[in-house]
């Protein structure tokens, strides 16, 4: 079974659940699902093209229309006993970057469901994120859509839908989640058709050129990703301890360098995080911690296979008079076999430092009775000067209307860096929205 | 003569008696203090829980309309103690989902969480200032929650009538007014209810800035409740209008809902669709 099969299948089941919800007829209109969405129009314009991607000038030109339904199945008395809810978003992009409209399928599809009072499902396709960090995932190893978070779309898509079953289990003291995710999703990295980006396989920033392929894992049930994270709330502060088993989601294993032939090495990431007030100085604090242990490395003997990390994230937000608010953020990510690295490198190989850190800042202000968002998010990596800004400035003009201006600003001189590599795709952009 | 005497006696007394009230109430902090308390129990606490749908109109200067549609439950510990919100924003469309816990909690700040059901993330809120606006109106967020009794002095200043309701007045000035943002409020409080009728805000220059004024009562389930009331901005000519569409008490809310599972799975036998 692949993705496609459990897409027709998801997409067969809603057709099913919509007819037998109109074949009803006894259920009131006033008790049918409305319909909910926005449709958009984004622009996002290349303010220092490098002209390597497939399109000068700009990558972002996009009309969006987002439908929503949620729908109570409570013609059937146990399905309206266990609070049984079937919800449905799907985005129809007009896409005139690539040039051809894309229906994107369901973005989230899935039946949620309470079977006992302590218990919760959610089985289909949905997102999923927990975790402490503020655009920084240690424990969140959901994929995400990079691309879509540098050509300046909604933070919304910076996350990326999972086939998964959810399971919850509260209590007073401490809750379960468990996430069983039997088909991969990948993470949607910059591949230079869209994104030119820094290649090792030509030790440059490339555009077009690049011609990376990329090995999912097979759909089979040994490779079924596994979730879980225990949590709870003592006196204020936030506890939870994380497990994930499954694939690095973004490319970071070579399968053959020739070639340019990646894939997703196995990862089992061991993690922990805390959040809560400061007292008298008022505030909140959080500290996440994970162990992302690279199985197929060989304690970094095997240099075609990102080496095993321990990561560290603390943060600290406020918030001040008149809606305005700061958030900071400190994170290190340490290579755990360093000198075998180093012993496995190849002459022309690039070598990493053994640890990598990143400060980031948010500033958030509210005006005009919370209608106008000003706000800045930095990247900003010391080794290197390796800085990333995301300006914005919304403001919604009605309860319906709303629009956001705002930039992807990459500064720094080493083409490998983080950052620094995507400075030919800085832009700035604006979406206009209209909600239902 | 003796008659006489006896009524000029009592003319006498009556007039010190209510000369003495007068003077009384000038410095009476600890009847303005009971009077507070019973209206903080009567407007934040009524009920040990309650369930209220909420429509409020947010009208600016050139008369723009935004309107916001919520429910709100509401826990109480004990009366007068610490508090356990859940608010679901049903709408404007972009926010429909969009929902909030509060653990309020009299002897520290808040902890505060905002879930966004797009992204599936569970946000902690680090702000502990209570003077923001709530949801974009005119109602700041102590508005909607409360100050607690022993932050402000309040003196009984005197009894004066709205409408057909017999009202004491109580002056509550703030022990910290930089922290507070004013200088003090003057409230209205009904004898009966002990619900506050009008509130007039002071700025800290001692100017009015904000008018609340209840408009309309119904008894729920024996319990006097706001039905309508509005909050003007003097400054800004702006106003608040909140309509309450659905209120009733003891609904059986229990205290170990409050955690992230309520802003996940919202409780539809509450919240509704």
């Amino acid at each position: 079974m692949t993705k496609k099969n459990i897409r027709k299948i998801l997409i067969i089941l809603t057709a099913i659940a919509t007819v037998s919800m109109c074949a009803s007829a006894s259920a009131p209109a006033a008790d049918m699902p409305k319909l909910h969405g926005f449709v958009e129009a984004d622009i996002g314009l290349k303010v220092n093209d490098d002209k390597l991607a497939s399109k000068n000038g700009y990558n972002m030109a996009e009309q969006r229309a987002e439908f929503k339904l949620r729908y109570f199945p409570d013609e059937l008395a146990i399905l309206k006993q266990w609070n049984t809810e079937i919800f449905f978003k799907t985005d129809v992009l007009m896409d005139e970057y690539t040039e051809q409209p894309k229906w994107w399928g369901p973005r989230e599809l899935y039946i949620a469901f309470t079977p006992l009072s302590f218990a919760d499902v959610k089985i289909g396709e949905q997102i999923l994120t927990w975790g402490t960090g503020d655009y920084i995932f240690i424990n969140d190893q959901f994929p995400k859509d990079y691309t879509s978070f540098i050509i300046g779309r909604d933070d919304e898509y910076l996350k990326l839908p999972s086939y998964a079953g959810r399971l919850t289990f509260s209590s007073k003291f401490a809750s379960l989640d468990l996430v069983a995710i039997p088909a991969f999703t990948p993470n949607n990295v910059p591949d230079g058709k869209r994104i030119s980006f820094f290649d090792p396989l030509f030790n440059r920033i490339v555009g077009t050129q690049s011609s990376r392929y990329f090995v999912e894992p097979p759909m089979k049930i040994n490779n079924t990703e596994v979730a879980a994270r225990l949590y709870g709330t003592l006196n204020s502060y936030e506890w939870a301890l994380y497990y994930n088993h499954g694939y690095y989601k973004s490319p970071v294993g070579y399968k053959n360098q020739q070639t340019g032939l990646l894939y997703y090495p196995e990862l089992d990431v061991y993690g922990a995080s805390i959040q809560g007030p400061i007292p008298v100085v008022g505030g909140i604090a959080n500290f996440e911690t994970g162990f992302l242990d690279s199985k197929e490395d060989d304690f970094a003997k095997n240099r075609l296979v990102q080496d095993s990390t321990m990561q560290y994230l603390v943060g600290y937000k406020r918030g001040f008079k008149n809606d305005f608010e700061v958030g900071l953020q400190y994170y290190i990510t340490q290579m755990l076999h360093y000198t075998a690295y180093k012993n496995s490198l190849l002459p022309g190989d690039s070598q990493d430092d053994k640890v990598y850190q990143q400060l980031t800042l948010r500033l958030t202000k509210l005006f005009a009775n919370q209608t106008v968002n000003a706000s800045v998010f930095v990247f900003y990596s010391p080794i290197d000067h390796d800085t990333y800004l995301r300006p914005s400035l919304s403001w919604k003009a009605t309860d319906a209307w709303s629009i956001i201006i705002g930039g992807n600003i990459f500064l720094g001189n080493q083409d490998n860096a983080d950052w620094g590599q995507f400075k030919g795709d800085s832009n700035i952009y604006s979406r206009l929205r209209y909600s239902y | 003569m003796k008659k006489i005497l006896s009524v000029s006696v009592v003319v006498f007394m009556l007039f010190v008696s209510g000369f003495c009230t007068k003077n009384v109430y000038a410095q009476d902090t600890q009847s303005g203090k009971t009077v507070m308390s019973d209206m903080l129990l009567a407007y934040y606490y009524p009920q040990t829980d309650a369930k209220s749908e909420i429509s409020m109109r947010i009208v600016n200067r050139q008369g723009q309309v935004r309107e916001r549609r919520l429910t709100i439950l509401r826990l109480n510990e004990a009366p007068g103690g610490d508090q356990s919100y859940y608010i679901y924003f049903h709408e404007p469309a972009d926010v429909k989902g969009m929902s909030f816990l509060v653990l309020k909690y009299l002897a520290r700040d808040d902890d505060r969480w905002m879930y966004l059901p797009a992204i599936d993330l569970v946000k902690r809120i680090a702000t502990s200032d209570k003077r923001t606006s709530f949801a974009g109106s005119d109602f700041t967020y102590e508005d909607v929650s409360g100050r607690a009794l022993d932050e402000d002095a309040n003196e009984l200043i005197g009894e004066e009538d709205i409408n057909i309701y017999h009202c004491f007045v109580v002056k509550s000035t703030p022990k910290r007014p930089d922290d507070a943002g004013f200088s003090y409020r003057k409230f209205w409080i009904d004898k009966v209810t002990h619900l506050p009728l009008k509130v007039e805000h002071y700025d800290l220059k001692g100017k009015l800035y904000k008018v609340y004024e209840t408009q309309e009562i119904k008894t729920i389930q024996d319990t006097p409740t706001i039905m309508k009331a509005v909050m003007k901005d003097l400054g800004d000519e702006r106003y608040t209008e909140i309509t309450m569409k659905e209120v009733s008490y003891n609904v059986g809310i229990a205290s170990d809902i409050f955690q992230e599972r309520l802003l996940r799975r919202p409780p539809r036998q509450w919240i509704g669709d």
